[in-house]
């Protein structure tokens, strides 16, 4: 290609406190190219962003922009050459209408006036949308409004600055799976107004439906430039992380009969669910999809006690139960991994140790209600050894952990209650494929001790390698069961989406 | 595991900063007031005045790591005086059971006065899910009106001097109030991050959600919590009848301010889930030598509050700023380790 690229950065190394986080890494990207960023976590994608949108400076090597060379690259600067970078909690505006999230920019910005001109930026930000060919009306306010719609007005807003480069982190992770579609047309709506896309995502499929080109980067250091046509996602995933990965799906053979570990009898919550039915038995890892809002996470928070049915019942090995509190939760042997680690499962500022014992505090003291340190230390210990939980020590703050590993200590507090019924939910959402392994393992060999595990997940994929059936739920009702053969990838999503 | 776990605590960087302040200013007073302040009449004044407010600061503390605050506290410790000066000045109940009973049975009635105040403030914050700075807003115009509505407004004085002996006697140079508090600093900084309900109401201090999802004994934890809040307003008012020989609704009423001040200089994150009662005691002390300075100095009430106003403040932002810079070192140092062990 002769053209100018849009962005060009040439041996860029950027070093923290010794350690290369990108070490002489050539990165372009041309006029309406759509660039699919990939590595694991830590790899060095996101120190790669900060640096091309001026957020951190270059050690070494050179960014030019449009051809150009610029002594120092800082956030204004680069916005004014087109790049604009869409993070993952959108920094939206959540109390103001839409057409104000999109033009906030002019709103407070230079061309102000005394009084905002309401007609004039309604229809700037009705254009704006129109771009994306995505329709929202602009007096809506934004926390009204679906993620994925969300995710459209902080990129319209991106376009209302004359974006030329669009750079999106992790996009996806929030969305099900229909609003996904739609971003991935919006991304290609954008390459055919010429506007190029950087997309970052840990789901290697939405990789291969929209790039032109893939850039692998490992340790900090380029792998290459890659056509996706070229690639497939063993290949991707070998490249990503230097080795080969080795997850033998779950045995679709095994049959488990006896009685179940938990039974649910006809459970009820309205509006959230209705009659449903189904039983885990020991040993048993049975999938649990459906769109968010379907009432699958609803659903397990009532088993943990923190969303109580209205109606029907619970059995544990046969016997009814009643649980009303999360503590009441554990004394019945249920654990919930929940869906949000940052907010629900982690005390972030605490050390790793407290989180791993936080659920098993009352088993730890001795009779006066005393813990001492080192039965917590040592608790901690085990269990990160047990779960290769990669930390300097254990004393370290929970939130200086990467996600997989912060994932993993969420699973060991839950573990270490020893649970006979095991509730993930959306265990492996931001992990990279890495971690994701792991997890998975860690799942069969939870399963294989004799645990019911029901693993609520949006990923067919996900599914099809752990779990033993999949039950999948549509507004509050089971509506299919796929066990056997008939729970592949395909059949899952068909049935997800109502077919 | 792949790396050698160490077993080490961080540097407390509150506490070096305590002790760094506590030094700079007795350097100062011995430079600027000499033997104006260091002398034995000055000194033992003020180390009877530490106690009554150390006990409310600890109060204070407890409810600030859990992420509330307790504003009821003085209140609390009025009311529990008032009752304990009641039974004090009764000469009925002196005639029954001696004055010695009766300075038993005041001294018990007041602890439960306080340890019920302290209930009644956890339960309306586990129970009703009130906001703990509405709660106690509440419970101490509550408090302050039952204590007007039993004494009138009025002050109780004449109390038995066996009592008031009992409380500002010496022993080795050193008051027993004083001596007391102490130890309970040191019990409470070693059990407090240890008995499972002070880890479970440092953990609800640093996440509220995480800590339901975790199954934690939010309602029980909070209560006692308040409860011991109320306990320590109800030891305060023990010692503060003692010394002044006297009660009244309204007195203390600047401490309310200055155990805000003391536990937020001491370290307590006001969102909650940190900090250390050592620390707060070197914050205690701090405040201590600066009040009496002021004394000293003369200055007049208003410019003490005043100061202890712009204190508050000014400690804020330098320790938001402290934070901001040690936050960017850390994400340095976690990018760093991130890039070694991707």
């Amino acid at each position: 290609m002769s053209a100018t690229p849009l962005v060009e950065a040439r041996r860029l190394t950027k070093t923290y406190g010794g350690f290369a986080a990108l070490d002489g890494v050539d990165f372009t990207v041309m006029p309406g190219e759509v660039v699919c960023l990939a590595g694991t976590n830590g790899s060095g994608k996101s120190t790669l962003i900060k640096c091309v949108s001026g957020v951190e400076p270059i050690d070494a090597g050179q960014i030019l922009f449009s051809g150009t060379e610029h002594p120092a690259i800082t956030p204004t600067l680069a916005m004014d050459e087109g790049v604009q970078v869409i993070y993952q909690d959108l920094s939206l505006f959540p109390d103001l209408p839409v057409w104000e999230n999109v033009c906030f920019q002019r709103i407070g910005g230079e061309k102000r006036g005394w009084f905002v001109k309401r007609r004039e930026g309604m229809a700037f930000a009705t254009m704006q949308l129109a771009r994306l060919g995505v329709k929202v009306d602009p007096k809506r306010r934004v926390e009204r409004l679906s993620m994925g719609e969300r995710q459209s007005v902080a990129i319209a807003r991106a376009l209302a600055q004359n974006a030329k480069l669009v750079i999106m982190d992790e996009p996806t992770t929030a969305l099900p799976s229909r609003e996904v579609d739609a971003l991935l047309g919006i991304v290609k709506n954008l390459r055919s107004q010429g506007i190029a896309t950087i997309f970052v995502s840990h789901k290697l499929d939405e990789l291969f439906a929209i790039a032109d080109k893939i850039t692998i980067i490992r340790d900090g250091v380029k792998v290459g430039d890659y056509n996706p046509a070229d690639l497939d996602k063993e290949k991707l995933g070998f490249l990503m992380i230097g080795k080969k990965l080795d997850v033998q799906p779950v045995d679709r053979s095994a049959v488990f009969s006896g009685t179940p570990a938990i039974e649910l009898d006809n459970l009820v919550k309205e509006p959230y669910y209705r009659g449903v039915s189904m039983a885990v038995h020991p040993g048993e890892v049975v999938g649990l999809t459906g769109l968010i809002g379907s009432g699958r996470t609803e659903m397990a928070l009532s088993l943990f006690g923190l969303n109580p049915p209205d109606g029907g019942e619970v059995r544990r090995n046969g016997r009814p139960v009643t649980v009303g509190k999360p503590s009441e939760a554990i004394a019945a042997g249920i654990g919930l991994v929940s869906e949000d680690r940052q907010s629900q499962g982690l005390f972030l500022s605490h050390p790793i140790t407290t989180n791993v014992t936080a659920a098993i505090l009352d088993r730890l003291a001795d009779r006066f209600g005393l813990v001492s340190l080192g039965r917590e230390l040592d608790v901690g210990e085990e269990w990160c050894g047990k779960l290769n939980v990669r930390a300097s020590s254990v004393l370290n703050p929970a939130q200086s952990l990467s996600g997989g590993n912060q994932q993993k200590v969420v699973l060991a507090k839950w573990l270490a209650t020893g649970p006979d019924v095991l509730i993930l939910d959306s265990p492996t959402v931001g992990i990279d494929i890495g971690s994701k392994a792991d997890i998975y393992e860690l799942i069969k060999t939870v399963a294989a001790a004799g645990k019911a595990v029901l693993l609520i997940s949006d990923e067919a994929e996900e599914l099809e390698m752990c779990a033993n059936r999949v039950l999948v739920m549509q507004s509050g009702e089971i509506a299919a069961e796929l066990a056997g053969a008939d729970a592949t990838q395909a059949k899952i999503l068909a049935a997800v989406r109502g077919g | 595991m792949p790396e050698k776990i160490q077993r080490r605590w961080p540097i407390d960087m509150d506490s070096m900063i305590l002790a760094g302040i506590l030094v700079a200013i007795l350097a100062f007073m011995g430079f600027a007031l000499g033997d104006s302040f260091f002398n034995i009449r000055n000194i033992s004044s003020m180390v009877s005045q530490i106690p009554e407010f150390a006990f409310l600061a600890m109060g204070m503390g407890v409810a600030m790591i859990t992420g509330g605050i307790d504003l009821s506290n003085v209140a609390a410790m009025n009311l529990s005086g008032i009752v304990l000066a009641l039974c004090l000045t009764s000469s009925r109940l002196a005639g029954g059971v001696g004055i010695w009973g009766a300075i038993l049975i005041g001294a018990v009635s007041a602890l439960l006065v306080g340890v019920a105040c302290g209930v009644f403030n956890g339960l309306s914050i586990s129970r009703f899910g009130i906001p703990p700075i509405i709660a106690t807003l509440g419970s101490m115009l509550f408090f302050s009106g039952l204590g007007v509505g039993i004494t009138n407004g009025e002050g109780i004085t004449g109390l038995p001097e066996q009592f008031t002996r009992l409380i500002n006697m010496t022993i080795v140079e050193l008051p027993p109030p004083f001596l007391f508090m102490l130890a309970v600093f040191v019990v409470m900084s070693i059990l407090a991050p240890r008995l499972t309900t002070g880890k479970t109401l440092y953990m609800y201090g640093s996440s509220r959600v995480a800590a339901l999802f975790t199954g934690l004994r939010i309602g029980k934890s909070l209560a006692l919590g308040y409860a011991l809040s109320g306990l320590f307003a109800a030891v305060s008012a023990l010692i503060l009848v003692g010394r002044t020989n006297s009660i009244k609704v309204g007195y203390g009423d600047t401490y309310q301010l200055q155990a805000i001040l003391v536990v937020v200089l001491g370290g307590v994150n006001p969102d909650g889930g940190k900090g250390k009662f050592g620390n707060i005691l070197v914050a205690v002390l701090i405040l201590q030598i600066l009040q009496n300075a002021f004394t000293l100095f003369m200055f007049t009430p208003y410019a003490k509050k005043l100061i202890w106003g712009g204190m508050l403040l000014a400690f804020m932002v330098v320790r938001t700023l402290l934070e901001k810079w040690s936050d960017r070192r850390k994400i340095r140092a976690r990018m760093a380790q991130m890039a070694e062990g991707a």
